[in-house]
């Protein structure tokens, strides 16, 4: 770091830059949340939503050549899919055991996913990283001293778009209405008329659908797709939910872009080697003061 | 009944051991361990080195095989996958050296790996109080100074790190006819092979110069963002850049360079950038970058490996670990033709160690290319490096050690 006349500039600068790339933190977040909002279980096979969207998006819109949003709506289908069967293999069969049971199933999920997702992925490609299509790459907006990219404006958006579709769902929609009863109870919510497990699939799907939006912005921002990524997701996914609150939709929200803003304003201000030595500690510190996290309220407020 | 387990058990170990005994000399066969990463983030390296070794093995075998003790026999190579891993290196060692009772362990790429599985061997010759393993091990890589001191017992083919970087920093000196002004280094700090070479090659060479860096970033191997670092470097204005970095950061801080309207004079990596991914990824952006290379892939002294390598693939370019391996493997058939052995299960330990006496006594041995190769006494060959750079989206001879300057 210098104090030097673009101190402040670049200060600002990677503050936005970092809320930028936290937007996809919070979708990948949003999974993760959504399902503890409503299980109370660790979805720990969610970051696999995100890998598959990415895969589906490196086939559909690297080597098919669609266009960008129908290769993003295959994206999002396939994530739906991986969500639907973590929903059949790890949660109904074994949703009246402890909630560890299901929570260890999608351990197992996640481990043995990631390394089938490795070896298709290897018998496509020779290499570990595939260029993943991003025409927008090289262009950027000036403003004065500030640049901002435009693949980042573009996920941002979608992030938004994203993000309000989820909160019509679940405050205009039926769905949303037992979405939020599940939240209550899910006793609560059988007496009162609700398909409790179909709601509970649908969550799932919406888990998935906001993983793979994930997987397909992260590809398309790096520019590479590659088969490891889940575990990445998982980490990061996970870290976000807990720091903006547990089962928060606002919390994981605010957690993914605090996330992106504090990584890259430490490695600023810094040292980027120590940056997630730093995200990390500051997740310990806010745990220590407020073990809610930033958002975390009581459990019927938790969608 | 009761008796019958422990008659099973034994008939068991005693089948066992016949069968592991008869994959010697008695079966025309020599067993030769491999470990590299042929899956993970490691597998753009491993893959290609491990198809140069088969190729070489092919041809070798095709070719009648090795001569030990008056007769032909097949190599048999034992395989195995670290993933890049040190824990999993370690375990693979463990399994090569004592279940498949290997004469030599190849391998493996990543430096991390290595001094890993090179720390269970014997840290001293002839020492009856170190316990450690007695098993020649030569990797075709692991490139981070210092890894092969770890024991007697290790070696490396891929040359001395140091002496590339230096070779190449007085290339660029010399290309820009004055000294830099601004020099910028980037370090891939969660990668030993960055770090050391950074620490130890690349700071040595400027020291010797004189030179401070300017500037000085560190990313991490599988980092996505790279805006903050750049807006660093574009600050220091760089003439010369030095990127001790693998492909994947240096394809994503090259875009993000090319973003930002970063244009160093002079752009130098070491051989973590010798993949077709930093063209397939990095397009234009990556145009300009000069790296070392022990084998350049379109030189006709590889053309016949380049061609079978490409059949095997798919791949237009083939990278200079392909050559390694298939060096390596050539290097081992001399090595175990003239070191006396027997191969025979009882004479393992006698045999592994004349390996090792005559790998490190290897004198100006002639390589495929012609080079001549000799051994170091810290257990690293010396040889002669090509330098190679991106231009016009492709992989261009920059300097040969003959040839000159050929695309400053």
């Amino acid at each position: 770091m210098q104090f030097d006349e673009y101190f402040f500039i670049d200060l600002v600068q990677t503050g936005i830059d970092g809320a930028m790339l936290g937007s996809v933190y919070a979708l990948m977040a949003i999974g993760f949340a959504l399902i503890w909002g409503l299980l109370g279980i660790l979805n720990l096979a969610h970051g696999q939503t995100v890998a598959f969207g990415m895969f589906a998006g490196l086939i559909t819109a690297g080597q098919l050549k669609l266009p960008i949003p129908i290769s993003f709506a295959c994206a999002v289908i396939t994530g739906v899919l991986v969500a639907l069967i973590i929903e059949r293999i790890c949660y109904r069969p074994i949703r009246r055991a402890h909630e560890l049971v299901p929570m260890i199933a999608t351990l197992g999920f996640w481990i043995a996913t990631e390394e089938i997702l490795q070896k298709i992925y290897f018998h496509f490609y020779f290499k570990d990283f595939m260029p993943f299509p991003n025409p927008f790459t090289m262009i950027r907006f000036e403003f004065g001293e500030f640049v901002v990219r435009f693949d980042y404006v573009v996920t941002m958006t979608v992030a938004v778009l994203l993000v309000g579709g989820l909160y019509f769902v679940i405050y205009r929609t039926r769905l949303g209405m037992a979405l939020r009863m599940v939240a209550a109870g899910h006793d609560i919510a059988h007496l009162m008329g609700v398909n409790v497990l179909a709601t509970l699939r649908s969550a799932f799907m919406i888990a998935g659908a906001f993983g793979a939006a994930a997987g397909y912005l992260l590809g398309y921002v790096a520019n590479v797709a590659n088969p490891y990524v889940g575990s990445l997701a998982t980490v990061k996914g996970l870290f976000t939910m807990i720091l903006g609150g547990a089962g928060s939709i606002p919390g994981a929200i605010v957690g993914g872009m605090v996330l992106g803003f504090t990584e890259l304003e430490s490695a600023f201000l810094i040292s980027f080697a120590y940056r997630d030595a730093i995200a990390m500690g500051l997740l310990f510190l806010l745990l220590v003061f407020r073990p809610q996290g930033l958002f975390g309220t009581r459990v019927e407020d938790k969608i | 009944m009761r008796y019958l387990r422990p008659v099973v058990v034994a008939l068991t170990m005693i089948i066992s051991a016949a069968v592991s005994a008869v994959a010697f000399q008695m079966d025309e066969t020599v067993k030769i361990g491999s470990t590299e990463p042929l899956t993970g983030p490691g597998a753009v390296y491993g893959q290609p080195t491990i198809i140069g070794k088969m190729i070489a093995i092919q041809e070798i075998n095709n070719a009648g095989g090795i001569l030990i003790d008056g007769k032909r026999v097949k190599i048999d190579l034992v395989s195995e996958d670290d993933q890049a891993k040190p824990d999993q290196g370690v375990t693979i060692f463990r399994k090569l050296e004592s279940t498949d009772k290997v004469l030599v362990i190849t391998g493996t790429i990543y430096s991390r790996v290595s001094e890993t599985m090179w720390g269970l061997l014997q840290k001293k010759l002839d020492d009856q109080s170190d316990a450690g393993l007695q098993v020649p091990a030569m990797s075709f890589l692991s490139m981070k100074p210092g890894v092969s001191s770890i024991s007697p017992w290790a070696f490396r083919n891929a040359g001395v790190e140091c002496d590339q970087h230096e070779e190449l920093i007085q290339l660029v000196q010399d290309a820009n006819g004055a000294e830099f002004k601004n020099i910028v280094g980037a370090l891939e700090s969660n990668e030993a092979h960055s770090a050391g070479a950074w620490r130890v090659c690349y700071q040595g060479s400027l020291k010797k110069r004189n030179w401070d860096t300017k500037e000085y970033v560190e990313w991490f191997e599988q980092d996505t963002d790279f805006s903050v670092q750049v807006r660093r470097i574009r600050r220091a204005k760089p003439d010369l850049f030095i990127l001790s970095s693998h492909y994947q950061a240096n394809v994503g801080a090259m875009l993000e360079m090319a973003r930002q309207g970063v244009e160093p004079k002079y752009m130098i990596s070491h051989i973590g950038a010798d993949a077709v991914e930093m063209i397939d990824l990095g397009g234009e952006a990556v145009e300009g970058i000069v790296f070392p290379s022990t084998a350049f892939f379109a030189d006709p002294s590889v053309q016949t490996l380049r061609d079978e390598y490409t059949k095997r693939t798919g791949e237009w370019y083939m990278p200079a670990f392909t050559y390694l391996g298939y060096e390596g493997m050539y290097l081992m058939k001399w090595v175990i033709e003239n070191a006396g052995i027997r191969n025979t299960p009882e004479t393992l330990a006698e045999d592994r160690r004349k390996v090792r006496d005559t790998l490190a006594g290897l004198t100006e041995w002639v390589n495929p290319m012609g080079l001549e190769l000799t051994m170091g006494p810290t257990g690293d060959i010396s040889r002669e490096y090509v330098y190679v750079t991106i231009k016009d989206g492709t992989f261009k001879l920059w300097w040969h050690p003959e040839k000159g300057y050929l695309n400053p």
